[in-house]
Order: structure tokens, then C-alpha cells, then sequence
């Protein structure tokens, strides 16, 4: 089910009055309906999948009662890797079997060996990637001890499902969203008027910004032989906006809905785009995941610790982990390098924590040299979204290639107004937001209340006339 | 809670009429098919492709024939070709308590082909997803279920097209479902119109395997749901010459099985074409605006000669 679909406009309010109407008063009971709603929406997309998701839940309970139990080592070393290897199994299947499988048949073929494929037409599970490494990391929390298993099944089952950040994220800690599930929640009307705020924002990121800047670099991106140079750079800088609008978006929307269900989830972008270098941007772009990788992949490497050998390779080994969970591609390894190469200077010249607060911070406008750093991040991120966006390597660079021609000086073949105007607009409200959790927390609260309801009835009017043809969630492949 | 319910209700009441006004502002300019799917029932109906949607004006036949009420219910090769989708739209248009409706069955040769992955065995006609599959009421304004599902642009063209209409705007769909399009129509861009249509004709000929017993079956279907209300009439609208070369190759005996099947049901079947150069083109397939005007005078008047 999408956030943005009339299903979810239906579901939403069911679900909403049954949680604190007809089941405030039971912690059990509302906890049994997320759990069913969560079903619910996940099934909308494939039931099929539902198994995936009930096996995955039923495993990693189990190991965690088990490890509780257990002080062998090896008996508790043995549980954690039985969660590992079902989890990634199931994503190392649905999501890599074919790219490891079409790799090995053109490595045989290069040296001459022609091997008959055994392809299978997998349909990859929406949102495997992200319940996945949501489970994975309670059982790695418990096996460390860093937490207490539950034995609550069915808190165990919302906290692996709970629908809002179910498909694409934030990836919560279970340290952080399991024990919301231990407690009574109490409605409360700041809180649930705070999610509605952040569900409008994200809609609109994802309507307005993304849906519009989708079709627009679709039609670069798709016929970008034809176009010139700085049509070819307005199409990366539409993609840029597009998978902003559309993964922050669907953040805000999942954060939001969380609100009005009495959750608190963990923010997930911090105006990326304002960063003034690329260790700032990976702390502010897609920071679960950022953070996942950081705790249990990064830091149990070594991290920055150790001789700079060990530091360059554990900066490579993350980025490219996280460029292959984004999707069994080389277009996505090669992202993942990039970035690497982009933040290893920092890091080797200890100047990635330069910049940890937010730009001007105390000023209303950025000094030059910020607006500079931040062009040219910016800049560099676009770069590296061609090769996320486009089809294959080869693809990527003569995209890339086809930019260096004088045509770059000229006006570009496709102009949107509109767009640009939205951009501008939703640019202009992110940096006025840009210390809040999402742009328009607290952005209009000096003006009087009738004042707010009007902007907020405008920006919903926008969605409304100027929302692009409905986009699935690019996160939703992940 | 009950403030949170209240003050959401209130704002949410605003929005939603808002939104009513917006789409109840939709008419004609909307898009090329809104005012088909929004007017009342009929009782009287043109049905067909965009030839037909385009080329038989709806008035001029009502003014020869002392009518009252014929509607233009022709949309595009892809939308309606004649099978299961078509017809359920058409039925559900019908006013069934029409007793002496006049009723125009456009043919072409395209509307009775089998498009090659259109096998019902493997899987879906193309027109099976597209608007009239979706679109369960046709006689209701405004309406919500085509704006939502179908409406191929975004809900601001509602309005902006308004004022669009006659500057920048090519096409109005009139009350009667007439779709007028006015474009340059210069001898050099109707030139080169034509030989593009041409072109993407014969290419479009390439995914079609040729007669269709399926669509054959749903026109007679059709037939037969019109003459229980009504005169029905085959009717084939003239193209360019070249056109009808690529026509011939893809059903080359079309006009015989139309005249089979206008003696199978004692329907006349007007066939048009061989007066195809007494007509101007936009493209070589759809007629001008002067052109459809002189065609409808023209079907009009062979129309009441049958019926005297």
C-alpha cells in the first residue's frame, strides 16, 4: 500500500479509530492490531511475502529467548549466526541470487567457458532490506548485550512490522522502538497535530518535488543521447531532488504516522543537501542506515582506529556494502566507491567531524565559503546519482562523458517552470527549517494560528493540483 | 482527542470542498475524454475511434435529421476498439429506456483487429487497463472516479486549460461529446502530419495480427444492444489513400465482412471511403474541423434517404 494512494487514505483513519477508540485501554490489544494492520498493508502489495516476513519475526524471537538462556559462547555465537544467515539469506536470495548467478556466467564466459544460465524470475519482496537489517540488529544487540530480549511475541511481531517504516524505513534500533511497544501510550494532541504536520511535509517532498522531478529526469536519463549537456546536468540535478523528495519524504510520512499511534522513530534526513562537505552529507542522508552500518559493520572493523591501510579499507568495505544493499548492480557498487573516494581525503586528513552543527547556525544566510562548499558538495552528489540513476556502467559514463561539450554553455532543451519554481520554494523552506527535525516543525509557530492553517491549506492544495503522476517509493526496490 | 477529531475534521472539510470545486469545474477543456464520461445517459450515440470522435459532429446530423440528443461516444483506437471493455462502457451509457435512438457504428479496420499481445489467453487487452476499464460511471459530474484513476495530468490543468481554450489549447470536447480539434492546418504541416501518421502506421500495423473474431463478435454484440433502442447504421469514415492502402493490407477484405455483417442484421453500412477525396485531413486519418462538418451533412443526408 502506498502512503500516497486512496487505499492508505482509507486505512489510516480505520486503523487510527480503532487504536484509541475501541482499543485505548489495552496495551495488548492495540499492539495485536498494529500487528494485523501492518499485515494488512504489507499484504496489499503480495500476501505471499507475508511467510517472509512471519519466519523472519518467529527466528529472530526465538534466538532471542534462546541467547537469553544461554551463556555458552559458542552455543550463543552459534544462535546470532542462525539469525544471520536467515535473514541475509532470504535477502542474499531474493535480492542477489541472479546478479551473483548472471556475474559467474560472464566470468566462465570470458574465459571461454559458455555455461547454460539457470535464471529464476524472483520477485524481490518490498522492503526485505530494510526488515532485515531491522531484525538483524536486535539479535546483535542481545547477543552483545546490549539488550534485553523480549518475550512478548507479539511486541516482538510489532516491532519487526509496525507498518509506518515497515517498506522503506527509518531502520530502527530495537532499542529504541521495541520498548514503545512495552508501555501505555497516551493520545496527545501536540503530538498527533506534530505527525499530521510531518506526513503534509512529506507528501509534498514526495508529490510535488519528487513525483515532478521523476518524469522530467525519466525522460533525460531515458533519452539522454539525444539531449545536450546541460540538459544532461539538469537531468542528474532532477534525479537529485527526485530520490531526496521521494526517501525523505516517505521518512517524514512514516515518522508522522508514527506520531499519531503515540511513536517516537528516529530522524532520518537532516537537510543533506546543506552539508558542506561529504562526511557532513553521509551524517545527515539516510542516517539510519547510516548508523547501522557505522555500529555493526564499520566500528566492529576497526572504524577510523588502526593504521591508515585498516582505515582505507574499512571505508571502502562500508561504502560498498551500502552501495550493494541498495541493489545488486554494479552502477550501485561503483556509487558506493565514489563516495568512498570522495570521503577518504577527509578522513585521512582527520577533517571528517569538521562540520557536525548546522550551517549557520546562527545566521540567517551562509557565509561565501559555505555557499561554496556546499555548491560543491552538492555537486559531487549529483555526480555520483548518475551512476545510481542510470542503467549500467557504460551507461553512466558516456552520460557523464556526454556533460564535457561546449553544449553545456547553452540554455538546456527541457525547462520546467513550474518545477523550478517548486524547487526554489521547497529550498527556501528546507534552509529556513534547517535546524528543526523536518523543515516546517516549528517554521511558521510566530504567526498567528489562522495564519499557519492557511499555509498549511496551501501547501495541501498543492499537493492536490500539482502532484505528479503517482511514483512507487524509489526506496521501495531496495 | 475530541479536539484532535474536531479541529482535523474542520480542516479536512475545507480541503475536501475545496477539491469538489476543482473537479466540479471540469468540462470539455479538461481532456479529450472527461465530458463522454461525465454527461447524462443517451439515447441516441456515435460510437467509434477518435475518427469517429472527431469526425461526425453530433448537431449537424440532429439539424438534417430533426433530432434531438445524438452524442459522440468515439474515443481512441487504443481506449475503444470494439470487445468486452468497449461494450460495457457503451451499455452503461445507454439510456435503457431508449425506444427510437439513432445509433452510428464507426468501423475501421483497426477497431476489429487483434493487436498481437492482445490474446485473451495470455493475458489482457491493452484497452483492458486503460480508461474505460476504469471507469465504472459514465454519466456522473463531476466525476470523481475518472479525475482520480484516469486523468492523464495533473489536477491544476483542470483550471489552467480554461483559460487555455482557443490560445493554446487544440481541442475542446463539445456537450454533444464532439471532440473539435483546431490545428494549423497549412498545406506544408498537414503535409508533414500526414506522412508521419503514415509512418507510425505502418509500424503500428506490425502489432497487429489482422481481423480479430473477438472484436467482430463485440461489435455485433454492440449491434445488437443498439437495435433493441433504436436505427443502427455502420459507418465507415474516409481516410487518405495511403492510409487506406495500409488498411487493406491489415483486413483486406474488411469491406466485405461489413457488408456480411450489415446483412446479417438488416443494418445499412455506409461506406464512405471511395468519396474520401472530396474531404481535407489533419494528418490523413482524423478530418478537419470543415472537412467532419461536410461529412456529418453528407452521412446525414445518406442516413435519411435510408429512412424514407
Amino acid at each position: 500500500m502506498l502512503f500516497n494512494s486512496i487505499d492508505f487514505a482509507v486505512f489510516l483513519p480505520i486503523v487510527f479509530i480503532l487504536y484509541w477508540f475501541v482499543l485505548g485501554r489495552h496495551l495488548k490489544y492495540q499492539n495485536v492490531l498494529i500487528v494485523v494492520a501492518s499485515y494488512v498493508f504489507y499484504g496489499w502489495w503480495d500476501w505471499r511475502f507475508l511467510s517472509l516476513i512471519l519466519f523472519s519475526t518467529l527466528v529472530d524471537y526465538a534466538v532471542g529467548i534462546a541467547l537469553s538462556k544461554s551463556e555458552d559462547t559458542t552455543k550463543r555465537k552459534l544462535l546470532l549466526w542462525l539469525s544471520i544467515i536467515v535473514n541475509l539469506g532470504f535477502l542474499g536470495f531474493f535480492k542477489y541470487y541472479n546478479f551473483f548467478l548472471d556475474n559467474f556466467i560472464e566470468a566462465f564466459s570470458f574465459f571461454g567457458r559458455d555455461i547454460q544460465p539457470n535464471t529464476l524470475n524472483i520477485i524481490l519482496p518490498v522492503g526485505i532490506s530494510f526488515y532485515t537489517f531491522q531484525t538483524l540488529s536486535y539479535t546483535i544487540d542481545v547477543y552483545k548485550r546490549q539488550l534485553e530480549p523480549t518475550k512478548n511475541f507479539i511486541s516482538f511481531a510489532a516491532f519487526v512490522s509496525f507498518f509506518p517504516q515497515l517498506v522503506a524505513g527509518p531502520i530502527e534500533r530495537a532499542s529504541n522502538l521495541l520498548p514503545q511497544f512495552y508501555v501505555k501510550r497516551h493520545f496527545d494532541y501536540n503530538k498527533a497535530v506534530d505527525g499530521l504536520r510531518q506526513i503534509l511535509w512529506g507528501l509534498f517532498k514526495k508529490v510535488v518535488i519528487a513525483d515532478n522531478c521523476a518524469y522530467f529526469a525519466n525522460v533525460i536519463f531515458d533519452g539522454y543521447e539525444t539531449y545536450s549537456a546541460s540538459t544532461l546536468v539538469l537531468g542528474a540535478v532532477f534525479f537529485a531532488f527526485q530520490i531526496y523528495g521521494d526517501f525523505s519524504g516517505y521518512s517524514d510520512i512514516a515518522i508522522g504516522v508514527s506520531k499519531l499511534f503515540g511513536f517516537n522513530l528516529k530522524q532520518n534526513f537532516a537537510t543533506p543537501y546543506f552539508s558542506r562537505d561529504m562526511a557532513e552529507f553521509w551524517r545527515r542522508w539516510h542516517i539510519s542506515l547510516s548508523t547501522w552500518f557505522r555500529d555493526y559493520l564499520y566500528i566492529p572493523l576497526g572504524g577510523s582506529k588502526g593504521s591508515k591501510g585498516n582505515q582505507i579499507r574499512n571505508v571502502f568495505i562500508i561504502f560498498i556494502v551500502s552501495g550493494f544493499w541498495h541493489g545488486a548492480n554494479w552502477t550501485f557498487i561503483f556509487w558506493g566507491v565514489l563516495n568512498a573516494v570522495y570521503f577518504l581525503p577527509l578522513l585521512l586528513r582527520n577533517k571528517n567531524r569538521v562540520h557536525t552543527n548546522v550551517v549557520a547556525q546562527n545566521s540567517m544566510l551562509p557565509t561565501v565559503k559555505e555557499l561554496l562548499q556546499m555548491l560543491l558538495t552538492f555537486g559531487l552528489t549529483v555526480l555520483a546519482w548518475v551512476f545510481f540513476r542510470a542503467e549500467n556502467l557504460p551507461m553512466a559514463f558516456d552520460y557523464i562523458a556526454r556533460i564535457a561539450d561546449l553544449s553545456l554553455f547553452t540554455m538546456p532543451q527541457v525547462r520546467p517552470t513550474d518545477l523550478f519554481i517548486f524547487i526554489i520554494l521547497f529550498l527556501g523552506i528546507e534552509w529556513a527549517g534547517r535546524r528543526n527535525l523536518y523543515a516546517i516543525e516549528s517554521l511558521w509557530f510566530k504567526y498567528p494560528k489562522p495564519i499557519r492553517l492557511f499555509i498549511y491549506y496551501s501547501i495541501a492544495m498543492l499537493i492536490f493540483l500539482f502532484g505528479g503522476k503517482t511514483q512507487e517509493f524509489i526506496y521501495f526496490q531496495f | 482527542m475530541k479536539r484532535f477529531l474536531l479541529h482535523t475534521s474542520f480542516f479536512l472539510a475545507i480541503l475536501l470542498a475545496s477539491v469538489f470545486v476543482v473537479f466540479a469545474s471540469a468540462d470539455g477543456t479538461t481532456d479529450a475524454y472527461y465530458k463522454k464520461v461525465s454527461s447524462p445517459k443517451q439515447s441516441s450515440m456515435i460510437v467509434g475511434s477518435s475518427r469517429a470522435s472527431q469526425g461526425i459532429q453530433p448537431h449537424i446530423i440532429d439539424s438534417v435529421l430533426r433530432t434531438t440528443g445524438l452524442f459522440n461516444y468515439g474515443f481512441t483506437i487504443n481506449i475503444s476498439p470494439y470487445g468486452e471493455t468497449y461494450y460495457n462502457s457503451i451499455s452503461n451509457k445507454l439510456n435503457a429506456a431508449s425506444k427510437n435512438g439513432l445509433f452510428i457504428v464507426a468501423v475501421t479496420p483497426w477497431s476489429l483487429s487483434e493487436y498481437k499481445l492482445g490474446n485473451k489467453k495470455e493475458g489482457k487487452y491493452l484497452e483492458d487497463d486503460d480508461i474505460l476499464a476504469k471507469t465504472s460511471f459514465v454519466n456522473m459530474n463531476p466525476n470523481i472516479e475518472y479525475l482520480i484513476e484516469s486523468l492523464n495530468s495533473k489536477n491544476e490543468s483542470i483550471i489552467r486549460n480554461k483559460f487555455r481554450k482557443g490560445m493554446y489549447q487544440t481541442f475542446f470536447v463539445n456537450n454533444n461529446g464532439w471532440l473539435e480539434v483546431t490545428i494549423e492546418s497549412d498545406m506544408i504541416t498537414n503535409k508533414a502530419r500526414t506522412q508521419n501518421k503514415i509512418v507510425s502506421y505502418k509500424k503500428r500495423k506490425t502489432n497487429y495480427s489482422g481481423f480479430s473474431e473477438y472484436r467482430c463478435g463485440y461489435l455485433k454484440k454492440t449491434i445488437e444492444l443498439f437495435k433493441e433502442h433504436g436505427q443502427v447504421y455502420l459507418v465507415r469514415i474516409p481516410v487518405v489513400d495511403a492510409m487506406l492502402e495500409i488498411e487493406n493490407e491489415l483486413v483486406p477484405n474488411f469491406d466485405d465482412i461489413m457488408n456480411d455483417t450489415s446483412k446479417e442484421y438488416g443494418i445499412p453500412y455506409i461506406n464512405m471511403m471511395p468519396f474520401n477525396d472530396q474531404y481535407n485531413y489533419t494528418d490523413g486519418n482524423h478530418l478537419t474541423v470543415s472537412s467532419g462538418k461536410k461529412f456529418s451533412l453528407d452521412l446525414a443526408i445518406q442516413i435519411n434517404k435510408l429512412k424514407k
